[in-house]
């Protein structure tokens, strides 16, 4: 009997630590199991795809040189990492999908690597971070090519220049960046106005926002002294908020530059999403979609 | 902010369907509390089972039984120290972008759940063993005195009575759980409150706010309601 209890106790053990370390070793162990199913397709290729569709498929031409568009034509689909706050370049459109100029132009890109696209909105701070750990394939958020992001992912060929522009109150007394200091400043968070805000500026307030149109509704709501974000959605968070304008002075006097978001080493992607970019650019198309996108995000915003 | 209330409440709900939107949230939120409660109570039990055992057995005559029993220990209490030390916030953000860091991005939903999951394991785990323990030492006296080995004790005398300090406190922590999923949106899930937060960067309204917050305060109130019918039900039997 009590030999009995002894083994049983044992075994109970053992039960349990197996199952303690279980559910610390879930952490490591379950990893590469989802990475498995999918992981063919994204993560791990930069480095080791190429060799090993070199040694398991060497008749094939075209493997090993592009491994990271087969993996996504293998996948079926381009993910696109964004943030849906940045009317006209992506903002959630009357069926309830997240629309503009940056969902078109990712849809182009999907199109012609004939596979479908699929959008992910999550925090802006947070799309460099997650392109790197190999979340999505494409950040396209109105993202400006900046040294320091550059030194994380990299860019594509820049599509749209922009500025930053300052939001105030019908009526206010600041005129241009000069005005900012010593005001209660709101900017959306990890973007350029908010590292211009925060490093370009001294005594400034600065409060940051998830998106641009919560800092635009605080400041109409009158708690905030002004707004520094991105030319587009400036217009656009104005249009939106009666008694808001945007100065005609702009924030920064340097124009800065959208481009798209790679995870570095990605290269073969990179030159496929450069090649539909140029024929864009060159063809007006993205201009018009920046206009089409206004109007519709500008309508919405009136009825 | 509050003027033309019905053209905002219309706008923020109606318009466009967008309460279909609030309710593919809503099945998020609901999805994850399940799954999470799920996982924390598998785990949490398991934690409190091997504490109560710890606590409860003679010192292990051999060497391997007592660095068997002192790892069990030290496991248990890291990881009740460490989930019950940080955040919940910051062990989804681990859990999404870091742990599963490599995984796609379709798999946070299930990174997010095993998280809150893991992370509600750790209350639930001090819930039973606080139960277990509540049950006044005399009755596993009275239940060895008459001859029943501790295992059947623990089955038949204590565990019944502990169920019923354990079932309402467990039923507190689903209402946790729920309303603490709220911060998923920020492993890019769109759960209700993620949901709100999207349709208000459009219309610039409170309504969205204040609509999740009577749909969450619904939730709770349904939940506490059934809490209470369980606290009733099991008082049932109680002599006082």
């Amino acid at each position: 009997m009590k030999k009995m209890r002894l083994i049983v106790a044992m075994l109970l053990a053992t039960a349990l630590l197996l199952a303690g370390c279980a559910s610390e070793t879930a952490d490591t162990t379950a990893a590469p199991v989802p990475t498995e199913a999918p992981g063919a397709t994204e993560a791990p290729a930069a480095t080791e795809a190429p060799a090993a569709e070199a040694t398991e498929a060497p008749a094939e031409e075209a493997t090993g040189e592009t491994p990271n568009i087969d993996a996504i034509k293998e996948a079926g689909k381009l993910v696109m990492l964004t943030n849906a706050g940045f009317a006209p370049y992506e903002f959630l459109g009357s069926d309830n999908t997240v629309i503009g100029v940056d969902v078109e132009i990712a849809g182009a890109i999907a199109e012609s690597l004939g596979v479908e696209l699929e959008v992910v909105d999550m925090d802006f701070d947070a799309i460099v971070f997650a392109l790197q750990s190999g979340k999505g394939d494409l950040g396209v958020a109105g993202m400006t090519n900046t040294p320091e992001r550059a030194e994380t992912v990299d860019f594509s060929i820049n599509y749209v220049d922009s500025q930053q522009m300052i939001i105030v109150q019908e009526g206010s007394d600041i005129t241009g960046p000069a005005d900012l200091t010593g005001k209660n400043v709101g900017v959306q968070m990890g973007t350029t106005g908010d590292l211009f805000v925060t490093d370009d500026l001294e005594g400034v307030n600065v409060q940051r926002y998830k998106t641009g149109p919560d800092a635009g509704a605080e400041l109409a709501a009158g708690k905030l002294d002004a707004v520094v974000i991105d030319a587009g959605p400036a217009a656009q968070i104005a249009a939106a908020n009666p008694g808001l304008v945007v100065l005609e002075t702009p924030a920064t006097e340097e124009p800065e530059q959208y481009a798209i978001a790679i995870a570095k080493g990605k290269d073969d992607l990179k030159a496929a999403v450069n090649a539909v970019l140029e024929q864009l650019i060159a063809d007006g198309q993205i201009q018009a979609w920046i206009d089409e996108y206004n109007e519709i995000s500008s309508a919405e915003s009136a009825a | 902010m509050w003027d033309n209330f019905g053209q905002q409440l219309y706008d923020n709900i109606i318009l466009n369907d967008r309460w279909l939107m609030y309710l593919d949230g809503l099945k998020n939120t609901l999805a994850l509390t399940l799954g999470a409660a799920i996982i924390g109570v598998v785990l949490g039990s398991l934690v409190a089972i091997a504490k109560v055992y710890l606590q409860n057995k003679k010192k292990a005559r051999s060497l391997l039984g007592r660095c068997l029993d002192r790892l069990l220990q030290v496991v248990c209490d890291l990881y009740l120290t460490v989930i019950r030390g940080t955040p919940s916030m910051v062990q989804v953000l681990i859990f999404c972008w870091i742990i599963f860091g490599n995984a796609s991005i379709s798999f946070n939903f299930y990174a997010a759940m095993i998280a809150f999951g893991v992370n509600s394991g750790a209350y639930v785990a001090e819930i039973v063993r606080a139960g277990i323990n509540a049950v006044n030492i005399g009755q596993t006296e009275a239940g060895r005195s008459l001859g029943l080995t501790g295992g059947m004790t623990m089955r038949c005398i204590v565990l019944p009575q502990a169920i019923k300090n354990i079932l309402p406190a467990l039923a507190n922590e689903a209402i946790t759980l729920l309303k603490e999923t709220a911060i998923v949106g920020y492993a890019a899930q769109q759960d209700i409150t993620y949901v709100a937060t999207l349709i208000r960067s459009r219309t610039y309204s409170p309504v969205p706010l204040l609509f999740i917050a009577l749909v969450y305060l619904i939730l709770v109130l349904l939940m506490t309601y059934g809490t209470r019918k369980l606290e009733r039900r099991l008082a049932r039997s109680d002599r006082s």
